[in-house]
């Protein structure tokens, strides 16, 4: 029953966890329970039913830590929940101390063992000692601290636990030499591991950075030209947009506009971001003259956006002057109207005020520049549609009716390029494609005529979430789209064709409402956590110690919750026995009390052999007789002869010979 | 096809868990388990020291795996096993292992391997139908439900058992324990003999080949005594029975001899003094003899149903009421089968290991029990029926043995208690009439009457 080793070993497990983890008092907290149950001699009868419902317990606590950490740390969440492991499983680790069997049913740990009926003897158990003990020391291994340390400590528990399971045919000093072997191969190999990451980091690091979609880059952008298969983005939503109006038409909503495009590259080659300072508590002012404007009702949108990394671009409204209510600790915007917020990571929520004046430098000789491979081909075309005779806003018309009227909208692509490049197979072949092919089409086709131009980056917002009650954008709704000057001012303009958005959201998956809510909980619980007051905080946290509580105060009231003194339970025990009211025990109390002490081997018979008075010797043989048929035999005494028996023994008890003793 | 796959690799995986089960002890499993977590947790050396954890445990596993490739020493094992064992009942034998090395061994331990046939996809389809009481994964997936077929098929699982230790030259024994967990025959394989390495994280294991079967005895239930009704009936040649059942081989008379009288039945002293041969006249002989039908057509139903009408056959054939009578045991396996006893414990372990042997039949019909029991019926007293469904064939078979003033005992194995049935031909009886219901039928059995 008591493990005192199982127990010393967690404890300097938890130590050792509480160390590296700056938690040495919870750590203190979560080992003296487990300690002090090896010396305490009562214990709680704990049914199996209960083991289930502290394991369900321990289930939901350990998937609300993980929803919870996930949504708002994303997959650094991952770290808290290891460093949290000997918290969630405690309260499994605490009954097992607690209860009087020294191991919890299998079938609590998994729910689907729990519907086979089986025999009570055939219930597999398991001891949670020792992967507790394994589980507290990954845990620990969170806190980053003192590696080599780190490294002694566990290769000592590792000793310590080894030595009692050891083969006893192999001498110790053989043991310990293999041991000893062990840890430095150990060493060895950490070592190695290091060094082998570091390798693999180097070799990886231009395909992780090419596969990195979520993280925008305000100075260049590769786009899909001349992708060959299926472009499908995911339907993973990563923006939110709160309205108060119904939009009548798709907002669009612009993280980086770029200048120059070679290569299937958009690129700034001459790009600056300046840091503006907050002017009050989370407000960031980006163009002064229209914040002062007097807007008595300005027009704005409640943004989400999620971050990846510390920083990064926010998608905002063409015209945003102002944005607020946003816990960044810096911003910055640069000459074609990014913005640059640093944050934190997880889900981030500002108000974005915007109006008609589009921010953003006046245009330069880059916004007219065309790359030498496309000149002729842009060139030819523009004689085509006759555009050199056209005013701007004519020229804009033509491009808009020229797109709409030849080309469709696909995200397939399966025949080879046909032309000099992608940019003349797209113009005069295939003439279908996504929002890229257009946007950069119009984009260099408006150049052609001396309209500045750039290519522009955001999303799409179109769609409403009836669940969330707001406006929402999947992965798949990234958009680019064009800004031209035209008449002293930015415009923009969208010739992709509108059947995308429909085009794009018809292989949603069947899953989709269910991703859906489950984003929707962890974007929830991330505002809640980041966004709500203090007070709310307090209230919550409240809450669930009470829920808590309560909980256990239902495990330990329960009926089926008995305390038990393990050395007393059959002393304590109320069950009657037949016959144990016999008028013999007295005669027996007496005799014990007298120094005649029955011995453990002995039968009532031999003990009254043991007497020297022959006459009570048989006195007590007789009474014998009448005590077991009154103890076990089923018909037992009559009245006549209980009450015969119950005057003998007094009779013998009035008698001198106990007394004499 | 993907799901024959699946079927396919269900034994690979089988093996593997097996051959893992005796390669890593409990601590060995625990550390495994710990390899691949603190790898999960310390992928990114920078982030975590998980990945100290995973070296450590990784060069301690490896280096007790390489310990765990070397087991010098020659034993023998033999099995002292018991003629017959009982479905549920814990069965216990001796193993002798004798150490024919010339060192002492210490520190082993000892698993035995049962033979099993792996099952057909066809069976596991089957088994997967009947089997409702799982989860959706494993619907889907089966592969609990494989196990499961395995180890029913297997017949019972021996636990690891650790041996004293064995100087050389020398025999050590040890007891172990299963409970069968099936009626047939269970086929001890090998027995394999494990030693821990060092630090007791794997086993060494040297497999001692040893085939030996003992005979599981279906499950009886307690019934009470049921007083065989029926008039005894002329046993032709019975005169062999007489001797344990029915009445005892009765003189009655002497009468002259006539042409093909066996020449055993002279009475020598007659012939010797009237000089010409004189015959002992003896009673004929009459007895009751009663029949016991086992029907084992299962159709669309649950197998364990059909163990249980084994069980109840079995229960019945035990009762105390069958000491004075003849028994004939009638069923359908691959071909039609009676089997009878008589009066004494030989032959009702006998009709057990018939019982203990019999199969479901998937490839007749009821029409041929019908066949075989209108063939014996002459004989027959009374007749006990076990019935895994009560359908016109069955009724109509229970209605022509009545026809025939042969009484009949019709018992009805059903899956659920909501299942009712109409008695039928046994409406004006009764109490001749039972069905019984999976999981109740220990107490149904006490009302059986006859």
């Amino acid at each position: 029953m008591k493990d005192y080793k199982a127990s010393a070993l967690i404890t300097l497990a938890l130590l050792m966890w509480g160390w590296q983890n700056n938690a040495l008092s919870p750590a203190i907290s979560l080992a003296l329970p487990l300690l002090i149950a090896q010396w305490v001699h009562w214990r709680l009868e704990i049914s199996d039913i209960n083991f289930n419902r502290i394991a369900d317990f321990t289930s939901v606590l350990f998937f609300l830590f993980i929803v919870i950490q996930f949504s708002t740390k994303s997959a650094h969440g991952i770290f808290a929940i290891l460093a949290a492991l000997p918290y969630l499983f405690y309260p499994l680790i605490l009954a097992q101390y607690l209860g009087q069997v020294e191991n919890i049913p299998l079938h609590s740990l998994f729910v689907s063992m729990r519907k086979k009926p089986s025999d009570k003897d055939e219930i597999e158990r398991i001891n949670l000692n020792y992967p507790y003990l394994m589980a507290v020391i990954i845990s620990a291994s969170a806190g980053l601290k003192h590696g080599s340390y780190f490294y002694i400590c566990i290769a000592a528990l590792a000793a310590l636990s080894l030595y009692s399971i050891r083969s006893r045919r192999v001498k110790i000093y053989t043991w310990i030499t293999l041991l000893a072997l062990s840890i430095s191969m150990g060493y060895v190999i950490q070592n190695g591991l290091k060094i082998a990451q570091s390798k693999f980091e180097i070799m990886a690091s231009t395909f992780i950075e090419q596969m990195m979609w979520r993280n925008r880059d305000p100075d260049k952008t590769r786009i899909a030209f001349g992708y060959i298969g299926k472009l499908k983005l995911s339907d993973q939503i990563h923006v939110r947009v709160q309205s108060n109006e119904t939009l009548i038409e798709p907002l669009l909503l612009r993280e980086a506009s770029y200048t120059s495009f070679k290569f299937g590259l958009w690129i700034n080659d001459d790009s600056w971001f300046e840091s503006v300072d907050p002017t009050t508590d989370k407000e960031w002012i980006f163009d002064e003259s229209s914040a002062t404007a007097g807007n008595t009702r300005p027009e704005k949108y409640t943004i989400s956006t999620y971050f990846k990394g510390d920083r990064g671009v926010i998608p905002l409204p063409h015209g945003t002057y102002r944005i607020n209510n946003v816990p960044a600790t810096e911003a910055e915007l640069n000459q074609f109207g990014a913005v640059n917020l640093g944050m934190k990571p997880g889900w981030v929520r500002y108000d974005a005020y915007f109006d008609n004046e589009m921010l953003g430098a006046a245009p330069g000789e880059a916004d007219l520049t065309i790359h030498k491979n496309y000149q002729s081909i842009l060139m030819k075309l523009a004689n085509e549609l006759d555009l050199y005779s056209k005013t701007p806003n004519e020229v804009i018309q033509t491009v808009e009716q020229f797109f709409r009227e030849n080309f469709s909208y696909s995200l397939e692509q399966y025949r080879s390029m046909r032309g000099k490049n992608r940019l003349e197979d797209f113009l005069y072949h295939r003439r279908e494609g996504h929002c890229e092919y257009f946007a950069t089409a119009t984009t260099l086709l408006l150049r052609t005529v001396g309209i500045p131009t750039r290519y522009t980056v955001g999303y799409s917002i179109q769609e409403y979430s009836l669940l969330e009650k707001q406006y929402i954008a999947r992965a798949r709704d990234a958009h680019s789209w064009t800004i031209a000057y035209v008449g002293d001012q930015w415009i923009v303009l969208d010739n992709t064709p509108a059947v995308w958005a429909p085009l794009e959201s018809a292989d949603e998956n069947w899953w989709q409402p269910i991703a859906d809510l489950w984003s929707w909980l962890g974007y929830s619980v991330s505002i809640w956590r980041d966004y709500s007051k203090d007070q709310n905080n307090f209230a919550i946290q409240i809450m669930l110690i009470i829920v808590i509580i309560y909980f256990f105060w239902r495990l330990f009231t329960d009926s089926r919750f008995i305390k038990i003194r393990q050395t007393t339970a059959l002393q304590k025990s109320n069950m009657s026995v037949p016959g144990s009211d016999s008028p013999l025990y007295k005669l027996t109390n007496l005799l014990e009390e007298r120094g005649i002490k029955r011995l453990n081997e002995e039968t009532l018979s031999t003990w009254f052999l043991r007497q020297e008075n022959n006459y009570q010797q048989r006195s007590l043989l007789t009474l014998l007789d009448l005590h077991y048929r009154y103890r076990f035999d089923p018909v037992g005494l009559t009245t006549g002869e209980l009450e015969e028996f119950e005057d003998h023994v007094v009779r013998l008890l009035d008698s001198p010979y106990p007394s004499r003793q | 096809m993907i799901r024959k796959l699946i079927f396919r690799s269900f034994s690979i995986i089988h093996r593997l868990s097996q051959w893992s089960r005796k390669k890593l002890t409990s601590a060995g499993t625990l550390v495994f388990t710990g390899i691949i977590f603190s790898a999960v947790f310390g992928i990114d050396t920078r982030q975590t020291h998980s990945f100290l954890i995973f070296s450590l445990l990784f060069s301690l596993l490896l280096l007790s795996f390489l310990f765990s490739l070397f087991f010098r020493g020659r034993f023998s094992v033999q099995r002292d096993l018991p003629e017959y064992c009982t479905v549920g009942k814990t069965m216990q034998y001796r193993v002798k292992i004798k150490n024919e090395s010339d060192i002492t061994q210490e520190d082993l331990s000892i698993v035995e391997e049962l033979g099993c046939v792996m099952p057909e996809y066809s069976e596991f389809l089957r088994h997967l139908k009947l089997d409702n009481k799982t989860n959706r994964f494993d619907r889907y997936i089966g592969y609990p439900r494989w196990l499961k077929l395995v180890q029913f098929k297997r017949g019972a699982s021996i636990k690891m058992t650790p041996i004293k230790s064995i100087p050389a030259k020398t025999t050590s024994s040890t007891v172990i324990k299963l409970i069968p967990k099936r009626r047939g025959y269970i086929h001890f394989k090998r027995s394999v003999l494990l030693k821990p390495d060092p630090f007791g994280l794997s086993n060494a294991f040297k497999n001692i080949t040893q085939a030996n079967t003992v005979l599981v005895l279906p499950k009886r239930y307690k019934v009470p005594t049921i007083s065989l009704p029926g008039i005894r009936r002329y046993q032709r040649g019975g005169v062999h029975h007489a001797g344990s059942v029915g009445d005892s081989q009765e003189f009655i008379s002497l009468r002259d001899y006539r042409p093909g009288d066996p020449i055993k039945n002279i009475h020598w002293r007659s012939f010797a003094k009237q000089s010409i041969p004189v015959i002992k006249e003896y009673q004929d002989e009459f007895f009751v003899r009663m029949g016991m039908v086992l029907d084992t057509f299962i159709e669309n139903k649950n197998e364990l149903l059909f163990e249980e009408a084994v069980s109840v056959t079995a229960s019945l054939i035990e009762s105390p009421s069958n000491n004075d009578s003849l028994l004939d045991l009638m069923f359908i396996g691959n071909e039609a089968y009676k089997f009878t006893s008589d009066r004494g414990v030989s032959n009702l372990n006998r009709m057990l290991e018939v019982l203990a042997c019999v199969n479901v039949c998937h490839d007749k019909s009821f029409e041929n029990l019908s066949t075989l029991v209108f063939r014996n019926i002459d004989s027959l007293s009374a007749l006990m029926c076990i019935f895994l469904g009560w359908d016109q064939a069955r009724q109509e078979f229970v209605k022509k043995i009545r026809a025939l003033n042969i009484p009949v005992l019709v018992v009805v194995l059903e899956e659920s208690s909501e299942i009712k049935h109409d008695a039928g031909p046994m409406e004006d009886q009764p109490r001749r009439f039972h069905v019984l219901h999976q999981n109740k039928i220990e107490d149904q059995l006490q009302d059986i009457t006859f």
